[in-house]
């Protein structure tokens, strides 16, 4: 079931709430209990025979984490280690053994059947292991069985930490309904949903065809090049960033706050500052989990370089098996050296309008340029991509045009077919550029959700918000005005079954 | 205004839109699946819920049954029961009808038959090559989802997602199509209670439309691929055995293909289809030679043969004779 679907929306959601709050009219436990229920429901309904995964997991980790609390430190050290050890293991052999018995092999890999959220339960279960180990506490099973499968964050995050939502799961005061959560995680959810439904599968369609082209081997011109890699990096945004609001909205929907996970990062201005506001629960679980453990900064710059990297490819790598992503992870990890490097060559620099402008261009255009690895299906056809984005593609004006987005335009005479052909392909169109500039402008230039919002559970740093509070939310008929509207549009457009990018992570 | 009457007026205003288009698809059913009757022109008609409430309104006496797409309706049903022998026949021909379309239909058929005196004595299977293996309609389209007893799945999910879709184009199009009597129906748009009126007899006129110009080389890329190919082989193997299993007579047919789907296909791509076809069952190939592809009296339009042609193949696959000029025009491949 997805958030973006009529019977989440109109069946599943009402009905858990509704037994949320009745269950917590009983006691806590009860409605601790009922949630976790609807949650394995709301899993079970892609494959029901994969809830076994979880409640084993769940049922394995919650026998460790009392393990850990009860034993005396080395005891628990090792029982952290084999905790560790069999959660990577679980994820590895579902999500990368065919991957290395293909490289062993030397045959292409099979896309592996990964249980849905596999990966992001196995970070969130290791995290409250090592949790664990440092207070030597463990929660209740039926809380701790909450925490992990809690519906808004079980498929694709945020990565939340026990720290974050185990307390607010143990607050009696939070098994009442607060009309003023109800209002921001309707606000939230709305505006969540805009962004996956009206933005991000609007942008897929003009990406598709040229990445599907590139597989399969096809020449594409730069301007697709470049043009599908930046609608991919928006796309990719809208999507996960909109999964994300929607997360934290159904949160507060239920009286938990759950962590941010964007903090408008395309406004960025360099690659380090981009990493602290996109995707940050995993950037934050890859720093205190990998790259603070290998070294982090505390032992000069080698080997700071050597932990980035190595932490980037891991990051990479937890996307997916191929060696699309490995390359990918590599690529910012180099960016991030590269970054680090010149903040220490230069020193404290003088903030301006152009340093900010070249430090966009650079950071943004980066950025674009890893996605077209993210996406692409092999190296082959990333490459394929780079080539021509480089300019040395090998597409002919004489192609036919196999996209009919720019139809319409050539009829008014807006472009000639020339034009199109020569400039845009067969699989790239002035439409698409079009969207990709308006999504790109919407990116920049809209507050965020959560700067709207004011939330800030879990940001890195309050320095990406604007000062734009005449826009603020606030509960009143005009706000309430546009969010129906902006509901109406988005259900008009909740026909088409499109799932979340990250749920195949 | 405070948090509790911001959230009501949002939840109400969720709560009409959804009750608005749950009234809409049931008042105005442009899918003709629910049966209301207050708008009774429906613009986008689900005709494989209306083959099948065709055929259970006929279970008791059919014998013969027409799988086939819309190129079926140029059949004569007259010609099709005087060769099959049956004594009562029942089309199944339905828009982009599809070998994924008529196995579903041809097991319920089997299913049922099971049960009564009157058995499936013969199945004629229209298959468009030019089509065989693309992405089929069914359960694509809104307007081809299978029925449960079809499909299988739940109808609690089946009636979920014709209750729910948000169709404004087709709500106003059905308005429109209901206000203006005498409007000419879209097209693809029969009127259901026609489209089977010629049971057993010279079957629906149909208009002949004038002959369209395709230049855009870029349908030609688009129309060699067949990423639905295998699947389909394998449910048209599925089809064939079945046939045996029940000592159904079964002729299968390769409607023939006007020069310009020929162009846009490939020519002896859509004969390496039709051969890959004949390996499974005989068929009989109506583009081996290609005798009418270049004769436009002979076509409705791009994609539909007129129903003097459907007359000639009719007579050559049931032994009849034929004008001299079409006496080797089809060959059964794969005897």
């Amino acid at each position: 079931m997805l958030f973006n679907s009529v019977e989440f929306l109109f069946l599943f959601l009402p009905l858990a709430l509704i037994f949320h709050f009745c269950a917590a009219r009983f006691d806590m436990r009860t409605a601790v209990v009922v949630t976790t229920l609807t949650s394995l429901f709301f899993y079970g309904w892609w494959k029901p025979g994969f809830v076994a995964l979880p409640l084993l997991s769940i049922g394995f980790n919650f026998c460790l984490a009392r393990l850990i609390a009860d034993s005396d430190k080395r005891t628990a050290r090792l029982t952290l280690i084999l905790g560790i050890v069999v959660n990577l293991a679980v994820l590895g052999y579902f999500k990368y053994s065919d991957f290395l018995l293909s490289i062993w092999q030397g045959r292409s890999p099979i896309s592996p059947d990964v249980p849905l959220a596999l990966s992001f339960t196995t970070f969130v279960q290791i995290a409250f292991l090592v949790e664990t180990y440092r207070r030597k506490e463990a929660p209740p099973f039926a809380t701790y069985a909450l925490f992990v499968t809690f519906f808004p964050h079980l498929i694709a995050g945020p990565i939340v930490r026990w720290h974050e939502l185990g307390h607010q799961l143990t607050d009696k005061g939070r098994y009442k309904p607060d009309w003023d959560n109800i209002a921001r995680g309707l606000t939230i959810l709305c505006l969540g949903l805009a962004k996956k439904v009206l933005i991000a599968d609007r942008l897929a369609m003009f990406v598709t065809p040229v990445f599907d082209a590139a597989a399969q081997g096809t020449p594409v011109t730069a301007a697709a090049g470049w043009g599908a890699s930046v609608a991919y990096s928006l796309q990719l945004y809208f999507d996960f960033s909109g999964y994300s609001d929607m997360a934290v909205g159904l949160g507060l929907l239920f009286n938990f706050r759950l962590p941010i996970n964007f903090a408008a990062p395309f406004r960025a201005t360099n690659i380090i500052d981009l990493w602290r506001r996109w995707h940050i629960t995993l950037s934050r679980f890859l720093r205190d989990f990998v790259y603070v453990p290998l070294g982090g900064r505390e032992h000069g710059r080698l080997r700071q370089s050597a932990s980035l990297l190595a932490t980037m490819t891991l990051g990479g790598l937890w996307h997916g098996a191929n060696w699309t992503f490995i390359v990918w992870g590599a690529f910012h990890g180099t960016l991030l050296t590269l970054n680090h490097l010149w903040r220490a060559w230069r020193g404290p620099q003088p903030d301006s309008a152009i340093r900010r402008a070249v430090g966009w261009l650079l950071t943004f255009g980066a950025f674009a340029v890893g996605m077209t690895l993210f996406r692409a299906n092999s190296i082959q056809a990333a490459v394929q991509i780079l080539q021509a984005m480089a300019g040395f593609g090998d597409a002919t004006p004489s192609a036919p045009i196999l996209v009919d987005f720019d139809f319409w335009t050539m009829e008014k005479g807006y472009i000639t077919e020339q034009f199109a052909r020569t400039w845009f392909g067969s699989y790239w169109s002035g439409v698409g550029t079009l969207a990709t500039l308006i999504a790109l402008a919407i990116a920049l230039g809209v507050p965020d959700t959560m700067e709207l919002l004011d939330y800030r559970e879990g940001e890195p740093h309050a320095k990406w918000r604007r000062r734009s509070s005449w826009l603020f939310w606030q509960p009143s008929p005009i706000w309430a005005a546009s969010m129906v509207l902006l509901f109406g549009a988005i259900f008009a457009n909740l026909g088409t079954f499109s799932e979340f990018l990250y749920y195949q992570f | 205004m405070n948090s509790r009457g911001y959230s009501i007026i949002f939840i109400a205003g969720a709560v009409l839109f959804f009750v608005l288009t749950l009234g809409a698809n049931v008042v105005l059913d442009p899918e003709a699946v629910f049966g209301t009757t207050m708008f009774p022109r429906k613009l986008n008609a689900n005709e494989r819920v209306f083959k099948l409430q065709k055929y259970e309104a006929a279970a008791a006496t059919t014998d013969a049954i027409l799988f086939s797409s819309s190129r079926g309706n140029l059949l004569r049903p007259r010609l099709l029961v005087e060769g099959m022998q049956a004594s009562r026949f029942l089309s199944a021909s339905m828009s982009y009808g599809m070998i994924s379309d008529h196995l579903p239909l041809l097991k319920f058929i089997l299913r049922d038959k099971a049960n009564r005196p009157v058995k499936l004595k013969h199945v004629f299977l229209l298959l468009d090559a030019d089509f065989f293996g693309r992405q089929p309609w069914t359960d694509h389209n809104i307007n081809s989802f299978l029925p449960p007893d079809l499909s299988g799945e739940p109808a609690g999910r089946y009636w979920w997602r014709y209750l729910t879709a948000f169709q404004y184009r087709l709500w106003r199009d059905v308005i429109r199509a209901n206000g203006a009597s005498g409007t000419a129906m879209a097209a693809g748009s029969l009127p259901l209670d026609t489209q089977d009126a010629g049971d057993n007899g010279d079957g629906p006129a149909f208009a002949r439309q004038p002959d369209v110009e395709v230049s855009e080389d870029y349908r030609l890329a688009w129309n060699r691929l067949r990423p639905d190919l295998k699947p389909q082989l394998r449910q048209l193997q599925e089809f064939v055995a079945l046939c045996r299993a029940n000592n159904v007579e079964l002729t299968v047919v390769a409607s023939p293909q006007r020069r310009i789907a020929l162009h846009l296909n490939d020519p002896d791509e859509i004969l390496h289809v039709t051969g890959l076809i004949s390996q499974i069952t005989p068929i009989w190939d109506f583009n081996s030679p290609p005798l009418i592809a270049d004769q436009g009296e002979y076509w409705l339009d791009n994609s539909h043969f007129d129903k003097s042609a459907g007359d000639i193949m009719l007579q050559r696959i049931f032994a009849q004779p034929v004008p001299p000029a079409f006496a080797d025009w089809g060959q059964l491949r794969g005897d």
